[in-house]
């Protein structure tokens, strides 16, 4: 019995770890989706996040350079998307694949060009993020493995998600982005710079994907790999949409998909396929898709 | 009561080539209502368009309150005191009544937003001005009357000490028509100045103090209401005295179009009961009621958009209750709808494009699959000639026409349809009395024809006066017919809101 329990309590904690990374860039989505800059190039943003947080550190082995780098990495390409589809009204379909793909091909080549590999790159004398160990719980058996192995930014990450809560849902300028994201051309009408507040929202929330780019390479483990995003940026979108871009919401979305990745990792050992299980986190995007779209549609016609 | 509380001195507009203002010189008293009307694209709108920084002047000044201006923006406009309630409302959908109209002067605690506070004073403030509303309902859960109420709060919450009106009646019930002109009034009542931009002459009789009329982009005249009457008014607006239209009787033919207890129950309502309708051919047949008794449902039903729960279709005997629009296009059935821009058109595409929409399988704009570019080019030149639609040209997309304009356009694609039954929606409204003859004087062509038309209208001035034979409409049930002639508008009246007839 006892393994089992420690069994679950794994899960558990693979769950958090999978679920803040996801969590940071799904509130980042939230509110490029309320501020209407239809932003999908998350997934690029995160890449080079990791990417240069993760060089930062492996040349100036400071923590906290490498996680200022990342986040400013995460704000200046979210400007450049905002940028490009409020200012220069590119189609956001286009912009942000480019970035996506720009992202990939540019880690690729840096990878290859300053550590000469195409694969992973890690240094065990690399430190990453701080881990926090609460004093007390991590000799305890079952709840010590539950919250295991987590870092300042992960515990960051649920406090950012309350913060974004009270910033859009009770403040002044986060009334101001809702509003401008319902309806640009009334806001205006109004004398609101729709566009300057779109893409400052933006591009600040983009920090937030640095964070958690941070989180990839620095975080559970001290390494950089290719497309070590792995699509998480899409996920977050997927994520975004299940909460209606609402801060808390995208707790428990981000939650879902956190553990259902967990899920196919522990999975790993069973019986089932290598190639089903990496579908599960996947197929679940699709399913709950379709669930809430369909309760959602079921609401409306009420 | 005679000073000028603002002043528009030569004011020019030019787009393009086009000279939407010329020479207009208004000026408008504290505390009068303003009434300016004139047909679509008379350049009434433009000019207030300028007045509130939404367009810039090509040339001449601007004076409030005796200082000369130069407004860039709206905002600009706004600190002035200048407020405009807009055709399209500018709404935030899912935020409260208080939350859109204190936005951008968000009541704050710090950097919070203070919800009981903003509550409590546009509470206060619909109170004071009697316009009520609920504060913290959700604009989507609003009637277009509210919403404009909202706007209109919106406005005053800004101080605004001038309030322009843009066409406010186009979108209301007639019920809220008369609600909004007891606002104008005591608005104006309470010190406001009003500019009311409308073309519809009744309205300005309730509430003008002064009327300027506009034609081609010109002041044509300056009248205050009592030396004038709507027949004057009229006149100077369009030219020329719209002549009474004296229609001959119908000779009916055989049935065309027959519903047989049609019905449509929707979410436990019935939305139509039991409709039992015909129309013949070579008559016009009106529906009269007031929107949203169940008209939009029945021409949906009619035209193959919406299948019936119960009951039955006939067009030319032929059975087509369940057959899709396609099938009530192909039976012989020409359709304007309501909204112009929903379902009549698309805006974005030309003229050439949405004249061709259903004949683009016709051998003669098809050739194998591809489109006869030339001859779809020509056959739109004629029918913009033919329904003397103003536009520059078959290559421009009709979002860029005025609203009559393509209203003409869309009239012109449904009667070239040449079919047997044209079912007509709204076909007049919002447009300007020129127009609105014009297409009359088509529907009664196409009557004249030998087609049956089914006139659907909120205005009982259309229905009385093309109508061959009327229903009335109410409640989603028909509790009236009546032959032309046989029945007076006031017993109409009475009918169209459930009183009974004896």
């Amino acid at each position: 019995m006892n393994i089992s329990v420690n069994y679950l309590a794994s899960v558990f904690n693979s769950t958090l770890r999978y679920m803040t990374p996801l969590l940071l860039v799904t509130l980042c989505a939230g509110v490029c989706s309320k501020a209407r800059v239809f932003n999908i190039g998350l997934e690029g943003t995160l890449l080079m996040s990791a990417f240069f947080a993760f060089l930062t550190q492996y040349f100036t082995r400071n923590i906290f350079l490498a996680v200022f780098v990342g986040m400013i990495t995460g704000m200046v390409v979210t400007f450049v998307i905002a940028f490009f589809i409020v200012k220069l009204n590119g189609e956001p379909m286009i912009v942000g694949m480019a970035i996506n793909k720009f992202a990939q091909g540019l880690t690729t080549f840096l990878l290859q060009m300053i550590f000469h590999t195409k694969g992973t790159v890690s240094d065990t004398s690399m430190k990453g993020l701080t881990k926090i160990a609460i004093p007390g719980i991590k000799d305890i058996p079952v709840l010590g493995t539950m919250f295991g192995n987590l870092t300042v930014v992960d515990y960051f990450a649920f406090v950012l998600a309350i913060v974004m809560f009270i910033i859009m849902y009770r403040t002044v300028i986060g009334f101001r982005i809702r509003c401008l994201g319902i309806n640009p051309e009334a806001a205006s009408s109004l004398g609101v710079r729709v566009p300057r507040y779109q893409i400052i929202a933006t591009t600040l929330s983009g920090s937030m994907i640095g964070l958690a780019g941070c989180l990839l390479s620095l975080g559970s483990v001290t390494m950089f790999m290719q497309n070590i995003s792995a699509a998480r940026g899409y996920v977050a979108i997927a994520a975004n949409n299940l909460c209606f871009g609402h801060p808390l919401g995208a707790l428990a979305s981000s939650a879902l998909f956190g553990f259902t990745t967990a899920l196919a990792q522990v999975l790993q050992n069973s019986a089932l396929k290598q190639q089903l299980l990496q579908c599960i986190p996947y197929i679940s995007t699709i399913l709950a898709m379709m669930v809430f779209n369909f309760a959602n549609a079921k609401k409306k016609q009420k | 009561m005679t000073e000028k509380i603002f002043e528009i001195r030569h004011i020019d507009k030019l787009y393009g080539t086009l000279l939407a203002n010329d020479d207009v010189s208004i000026h408008l008293n504290q505390g009068e209502i303003l009434c300016l009307v004139g047909e679509n694209g008379a350049g009434k709108s433009t000019i207030m368009k300028i007045l509130y920084g939404l367009e810039a002047p090509t040339d001449g000044e601007i004076f409030v309150k005796g200082q000369k201006v130069h407004f860039h923006t709206p905002s600009d406009a706004m600190a002035r005191g200048i407020g405009m309630v807009q055709q399209h409302f500018m709404l935030f959908e899912n935020m409260s009544v208080a939350e859109n109209i204190v936005f951008k002067n968000e009541i704050s605690k710090g950097l919070f937003m203070d919800r009981k506070q903003t509550v409590q004073t546009v509470r206060k403030l619909s109170e004071k001005y009697g316009l009520k509303i609920d504060p913290e309902a959700k604009i989507e859960d609003c009637p277009v009357g509210l919403r404009q109420r909202v706007e209109i709060l919106k406005i005053l919450y800004q101080s605004a000490e001038i309030i322009i009106f843009d066409e406010p009646s186009a979108v209301l019930t007639p019920l809220e028509v008369e609600s909004l002109l007891e606002t104008i009034k005591s608005l104006a009542a309470s010190g406001k100045s009003i500019v009311l931009i409308t073309h519809k002459l009744q309205e300005v009789m309730t509430v003008a103090d002064r009327i300027y009329v506009m034609r081609a982009g010109k002041v044509v005249a300056e009248r205050l209401r009592g030396e004038t009457d709507t027949d004057e008014l009229a006149y100077l607006m369009v030219g020329h005295h719209p002549a009474l239209r004296e229609v001959p009787a119908a000779k009916p033919g055989k049935i065309l179009l027959e519903t047989k207890k049609l019905s449509l129950h929707r979410e436990g309502r019935d939305i139509l009961k039991d409709i039992d309708l015909h129309v013949d051919a070579g008559e016009v047949v009106g529906i009269a009621g007031v929107s949203g008794n169940g008209q939009t449902e029945l021409e949906m039903c009619l035209t193959g958009l919406q299948r019936p729960t119960g009951g039955q279709v006939f067009l030319q005997g032929e059975e087509v209750t369940n057959a899709g629009v396609k099938a009530h296009r192909d039976s012989g059935m020409a359709y304007i709808s309501e909204d112009r821009y929903l379902w009549g058109s698309a805006g974005e595409a030309t003229l050439s494009e949405n004249v061709l929409m259903a004949k683009e399988n016709r051998p003669e704009f098809n050739s194998n699959n591809f489109l006869k570019q030339k001859a779809i080019k020509a056959y739109t030149k004629r029918l913009i000639e033919r329904f003397s639609v103003k536009a520059n040209d078959t290559e421009q997309k009709i979002r860029e026409l005025s609203g009559g304009n393509a209203q003409k356009l869309i009239t012109a694609r449904e009667i070239m349809m040449d079919t047997p039954v044209l079912i007509c929606c709204e076909p007049t409204r919002g447009i300007d009395i020129g127009a609105m003859e014009f297409i009359h004087d088509r529907i009664l062509e196409k009557r004249e024809n030998g087609c049956g038309v089914l006139l659907v209208s909120s205005e009982l001035n259309e229905i009385m006066t093309l109508s061959d034979r009327i229903y009335v409409l109410f409640e989603g049930k028909i509790t009236g017919e009546f032959k032309r002639g046989a029945v007076d508008e006031k017993t109409l009246g009475v009918l169209m809101l459930g009183g009974r007839h004896d």
